[in-house]
C-alpha cells in the first residue's frame, strides 16, 4: 500500500465550524473571589484619583465618597434601600448568565415592572392586598417584557444580548408614553403617577430612611436561589447548559427550555426589583426612578461571581459607594456620575482574564 | 552549521546540541511536575520524548516553548543560555511547536493561517500573492501537500496538521516540537507524516517527537528520552532498547498486559440498526443504509479511516444528529431520531469522541462532572441534592475507576487525558447501561490508561452490556472486538464474525482493497 487513499481523504471533514463558537458561559462563571476583590480595590483607587484631580476640596470629597453612607441614619437607610433593589437586579442577571443567556435588558424589565406596580397598587385595595397585587404585577410584567427576546432566542437563535439591550430603550419610551397618555398625575409638572397612599408603601425598617421590608424579601429570594443553583437538579442542569452547550446536549439536557425558563425567571426578578423600588423608595412611578439599577445589577452580579451570597455582599458594597457618591455630590463639586466610571472600570477588570485570549 | 542532507548517525552523535535543557525543575503548588531534567536535541536528529500522561512531557515542552517558566535549570540554544519568556521569543530563537490541539482559524485560508500575525505587507496593504507564493514554495520544499488558497475549515485533520507545521516552518525554526502528532491521523496519513518529518531531519532540523506509540517512535526516532513522574529515566539511541524495555521504563514496573481477550458470549439483541441513512447540511449522503446489531455480551467494532461516516453514525445513534432514514432500536424501543435524553433513558451509555468538548465540562469539578450523570437517581440526594451523598458517590467511583485527582473538587480541565477519560467512563459505565457506544475511547491516552479503558469495556461486555466500539485504531478493534465491521465512505464494506482477523487483513479492507 504505497498510494495514499486520496478519495477517502477528500471526504474527510474537519471540525464543524459551529463548534468553535459554542463556548459562552465559562467566560464568566468560574473566576475567583480574588479577582473581584482586586477589581473593587483598583476601581475605588481610580475613583479616588479622579476625585483628587477634579475636586476643589479632595479631602472632603474622599471622606464623603467612602464614609458618606455611614454618616447619618438616613444615608445608611438609603444604602440599604438601594442595595435591596440592586440585589434583585443582580440576581436577575445571575439567573440568566448562569444558564448561558445574557439578559442585558433588566433595566427595561425593571422600568415596566415599576410602572405596573404603581398602576396596580393605585387601582386595587389599600394595604397588604394592594402591595401583593402590585408586586405580583411587576414580576409578571418583567417576565412578559423579556418573553419576546427569549422567544426570539429559542425559536430563531436571535442574539439575546442585542435584543434585550434594545428592549431597554423601547421600554423607556413605552413607559413614557403610557404615563403621559393614561396614568399621569395631573397635579404634577413631572411625568409621574400620582403618589401612592402610605398604606401601600413597603413598611420601613429604619425610621426616616428608605430602608424597607423589601430587604428581607430579597434576602429570602437570595437564599432560595442559592438552593436552586447549588441544591437542585434543575440548577445543575441549567449550569451545564450555560457552561458548555455541547456537553449539555450530549447529556440529554434540553438547553432550549432551560434557556427560556432562566430568561423568564430573570425577567420576574428584574420586574420585581422595579416594584420594590416604587413601593419602597419613590412611592410613585417617576420617570428616571431608576438610576440604572438594571445595569448596575449586572456589575454587582459579576462582582458577586453570580453566586447569591456573593451578590448580597457586592450589592451592599456597591450601594454604599452609590450612596457615598450622592452624599459627595451634595457636599462637594464632584458629580454622581463618578459611579458610572467605577462601573465601567469594574466590568473591564472583572471580565478580563490573565493572558488575554484563552 | 554545515550538515549535509545525508548526515549519518555517527555525525549526529558528534554534532553540537542545537538545543539543550539543563536541570529543569517545575512545580505546581506542592506537585513537582518536572524535576532536574536534562534534555538535548541535535541538528538532523529526531529525538522522541516518551512518558505516561502526567509524566511531565508537556510541562517540559511548555518550559521550552515559553508557555511557562521553569523554577530551576537553564535552557541553551546553540550553546548560549537563553530566557524564553513567550512563544514568540521561542520562535525568534528558532523553536517551533505543533500542538496536539490545533490553533487554527477555520474560516481563513491556509496562507492566511500560516502568516497570521506576521503577514507580508507593503505599508498598510497585505501582499496576498506574496503570502500565497511563499506558502506554495515552502510546501514544495518540505513535501507538504497543501494549497495556499484552501479554507482550513474544509481540510482534513491531517491537512490541518500540515498547516500547523508549515506555520512553524515559515518562522524559520531550527527545532520543531511535535506533540502527539499522530493522535489525530489515520494510519495512511501517519505514514505520510513520518516520511515528511524524516525529510525535515535530513534538511538539518532538530525534531522533538512526543508520542505514546512505541512502534511509531521506533520507526522514525534516532534517540529516545523517557520521563517517569517528572524525572528522566532513560536517554539512549533507540536501537539499544527493545519495546519491552521502553514499556518498562515508561510504566515503571511490569504490568500484566491485557491478556488475549476471550471471545464474548452474545445473547439477545440490544442495539438494532437497520437501513440507517444520513444526510449532512449540504444534502450529501454520509451514511448509505447501515445495518447491524449488537447483542448483550459482545463487543462489535466499527473500524474505518477517520472521516468515513463513523462520527456521524455515532451521532445518529446517540441522538445528537437526526438520521434521514432507517431505524434504530435500543432494547426493542424505537429511538430513531429521538433526543439524547430519551435514548439515554432507553439504556445508553455514551463515551464520545470529543472528550473535551462533549464528554465533560472542563470548568466543572470532577464531582459535578460525574454527579450530573446521576441526576435522575436518589444517589445524589432526595428532593434536594445532598453534598454528602454526591461526595460519597464520587469518591467511590474515583476509586473504582482509578481517577487520580487531588480531590473531587478539582476542575476537570486540570486532569490529564487518561484521568479525564476515566472520569467519563465513571459517569457513563458505572450505571451499567445495557448499550455502550464508545468512539475513539483511547485516543491520546497513555499505555496504562489505554489498558484500563479496554479492560473496562471488556468487563462491561462480560457483565452483559452490548458494546459498540467505533475506532480508527486497528490494533484496538482487533484486540477486543468480537465482531468487526469495516466502514468506508458511509457503507459497511466488510464484516468479520466468529474470529478475530489479523491487523493486516482488516487494514487492507479499510484501505479499500478486497477483503
Amino acid at each position: 500500500m504505497t498510494q495514499p487513499a486520496a478519495p477517502v481523504e477528500a471526504t474527510t471533514t474537519g471540525r464543524k465550524p459551529g463548534d468553535w463558537l459554542r463556548a459562552p458561559g465559562w467566560r464568566l462563571l468560574p473566576m475567583g473571589l480574588l479577582q473581584s476583590i482586586v477589581a473593587v480595590v483598583i476601581g475605588i483607587v481610580i475613583c479616588l484619583v479622579i476625585i483628587f484631580l477634579i475636586a476643589d476640596d479632595p479631602l472632603t470629597a474622599f471622606r464623603a465618597f467612602v464614609l458618606g453612607t455611614f454618616s447619618t441614619t438616613y444615608a445608611f437607610g438609603s444604602m440599604l434601600a438601594v442595595a435591596t433593589v440592586l440585589v434583585l437586579t443582580a440576581l436577575a442577571a445571575a439567573v440568566s448568565f448562569r444558564a448561558g443567556a445574557f439578559n442585558i435588558g433588566t433595566e427595561g424589565q425593571l422600568v415596566l415592572g415599576g410602572l405596573a406596580a404603581a398602576v396596580v397598587a393605585q387601582n386595587t385595595g389599600m394595604g397588604g392586598i394592594g402591595q401583593a397585587a402590585a408586586l405580583i404585577a411587576s414580576a409578571l410584567v418583567g417576565a412578559l417584557w423579556v418573553a419576546i427576546p427569549a422567544w426570539l432566542r429559542v425559536r430563531y437563535r436571535t442574539n439575546e444580548i442585542l435584543t434585550t439591550l434594545m428592549f431597554n430603550y423601547i421600554a423607556a419610551d413605552l413607559a413614557l408614553f403610557l404615563v403621559n397618555a393614561y396614568f399621569r398625575d395631573p397635579t404634577s409638572g413631572a411625568v409621574e403617577t400620582p403618589p401612592l397612599d402610605p398604606t401601600l408603601w413597603l413598611p420601613r425598617l429604619l425610621r426616616t430612611s428608605a430602608a424597607n421590608v423589601g430587604l428581607l424579601l430579597v434576602i429570602g429570594l437570595a437564599m432560595g436561589l442559592w438552593l436552586l443553583f447549588e441544591r437542585t437538579r434543575t440548577g445543575k442542569r441549567m449550569e451545564a447548559a450555560g457552561l458548555q452547550p455541547a456537553f449539555a446536549e450530549y447529556l440529554g439536557i434540553r438547553s432550549g427550555s432551560h434557556l427560556l425558563l432562566s430568561l423568564l425567571g430573570s425577567g420576574v426578578l428584574a420586574g420585581l426589583a422595579g416594584g420594590i423600588a416604587v413601593l419602597g423608595i419613590t412611592h410613585a412611578y417617576t420617570t428616571g426612578f431608576s438610576p440604572q439599577y438594571g445595569f448596575l445589577g449586572i456589575t454587582v452580579a459579576l462582582i458577586g461571581r453570580l453566586k447569591p451570597f456573593g451578590i448580597l455582599l457586592a450589592a451592599l458594597l456597591y450601594s454604599s459607594l452609590i450612596t457615598g457618591a450622592t452624599v459627595m455630590q451634595s457636599a462637594t463639586d464632584v458629580p454622581f456620575s463618578l459611579v458610572f466610571i467605577l462601573q465601567g472600570v469594574l466590568i473591564l477588570l472583572i471580565t478580563s482574564r490573565r493572558g488575554g485570549v484563552a | 552549521m554545515t550538515i549535509k542532507p545525508s548526515t549519518s548517525a555517527l555525525d549526529r552523535q558528534s554534532a553540537p546540541a542545537l538545543l539543550r535543557l539543563e536541570g529543569i525543575t517545575k512545580r505546581f503548588g506542592r506537585m513537582v511536575a518536572v524535576e532536574g531534567v536534562h534534555f538535548d536535541v541535535r541538528a538532523g536528529e529526531i529525538h522522541a520524548l516518551l512518558g505516561e500522561n502526567g509524566a511531565g512531557k508537556s510541562t517540559l515542552m511548555n518550559c521550552l516553548f515559553g508557555l511557562t517558566q521553569p523554577d530551576a535549570g537553564r535552557i541553551l540554544v546553540n550553546g548560549k543560555p537563553v530566557n524564553i519568556t513567550s512563544p514568540r521569543r521561542a520562535q525568534e530563537l528558532g523553536v517551533g511547536m505543533v500542538h496536539q490541539h490545533f490553533k487554527l482559524v477555520p474560516s481563513m485560508t491556509v496562507a492566511e493561517n500560516v502568516f497570521l500575525g506576521s503577514e507580508p505587507h507593503t505599508g498598510p496593504f497585505l501582499r496576498h500573492r506574496a503570502a500565497d507564493e511563499t506558502v506554495a514554495q515552502l510546501a514544495k520544499t518540505y513535501g507538504l501537500d497543501l494549497r495556499p488558497g484552501d479554507r482550513v475549515g474544509s481540510l482534513s485533520v491531517g491537512a490541518q496538521q500540515r498547516v500547523e507545521i508549515l506555520r512553524a516552518l515559515a518562522k524559520q525554526v531550527r527545532v520543531l516540537i511535535l506533540d502527539e502528532p499522530t493522535a489525530v491521523l489515520t494510519p495512511v496519513e501517519a505514514e505520510r507524516f513520518f516520511a515528511v518529518i524524516k525529510g525535515f531531519a535530513a534538511q538539518g532540523l532538530a525534531i522533538v517527537l512526543i508520542s505514546h506509540h512505541l512502534n511509531e517512535v521506533r520507526q522514525v526516532a534516532d534517540r529516545v528520552t523517557v520521563l517517569r513522574r517528572g524525572r528522566k529515566v532513560a536517554d539512549a539511541p533507540i536501537g539499544t532498547l527493545t519495546n519491552r524495555d521502553l514499556a518498562t521504563l515508561i510504566i515503571g514496573e511490569e504490568r500484566p498486559v491485557l491478556s488475549e481477550v476471550s471471545m464474548g458470549k452474545p445473547g439477545q439483541v440490544r442495539l438494532d440498526v437497520a437501513g440507517l441513512t444520513l444526510r449532512n447540511g449540504k444534502d450529501l449522503e454520509i451514511l448509505h443504509g447501515v445495518d447491524f446489531t449488537v447483542s448483550t455480551g459482545e463487543i462489535v467494532g466499527i473500524l474505518g479511516i477517520a472521516g468515513n461516516g463513523q462520527t456521524e453514525l455515532v451521532e445518529a445513534l446517540t441522538g445528537l444528529r437526526r438520521p434521514s432514514g432507517g431505524r434504530v432500536a435500543i432494547n426493542g424501543i424505537d429511538v430513531t431520531g429521538s433526543d439524547p435524553g430519551t435514548i439515554r433513558r432507553a439504556g445508553l451509555g455514551h463515551i464520545p469522541e470529543d472528550r473535551i468538548g462533549r464528554g465533560m465540562a472542563g470548568y466543572w469539578t470532577v464531582k459535578d462532572n460525574i454527579a450530573v450523570g446521576y441526576l435522575d437517581t436518589e444517589e445524589v440526594g432526595g428532593r434536594l441534592l445532598s453534598n454528602a451523598r454526591i461526595t460519597a458517590l464520587v469518591r467511590r467511583l474515583m476509586q473504582k475507576f482509578d481517577i487520580r485527582a487531588s480531590s473531587p473538587e478539582q476542575l476537570a480541565r486540570r486532569l490529564s487525558g487518561g484521568n479525564a477519560q476515566k472520569m467519563v467512563l465513571a459517569r457513563e459505565l458505572s450505571r451499567q447501561p445495557s448499550v455502550v457506544i464508545c468512539a475513539e475511547p483511547t485516543r491520546g491516552l497513555d499505555i496504562a490508561a489505554t489498558d484500563f479503558v479496554r479492560a473496562e469495556l471488556v468487563a462491561q461486555r462480560d457483565a452483559g452490556a452490548a458494546v459498540l466500539l467505533v475506532s480508527s485504531e486497528i490494533e484496538e478493534v482487533t484486540r477486543i472486538a468480537d465482531r468487526i465491521l469495516v466502514i468506508s465512505s458511509g457503507r459497511v464494506i466488510a464484516r468479520y464474525e466468529g474470529r478475530r482477523p489479523t491487523e493486516a487483513e482488516v487494514g487492507r479492507s479499510m484501505l479499500g482493497e478486497a477483503a
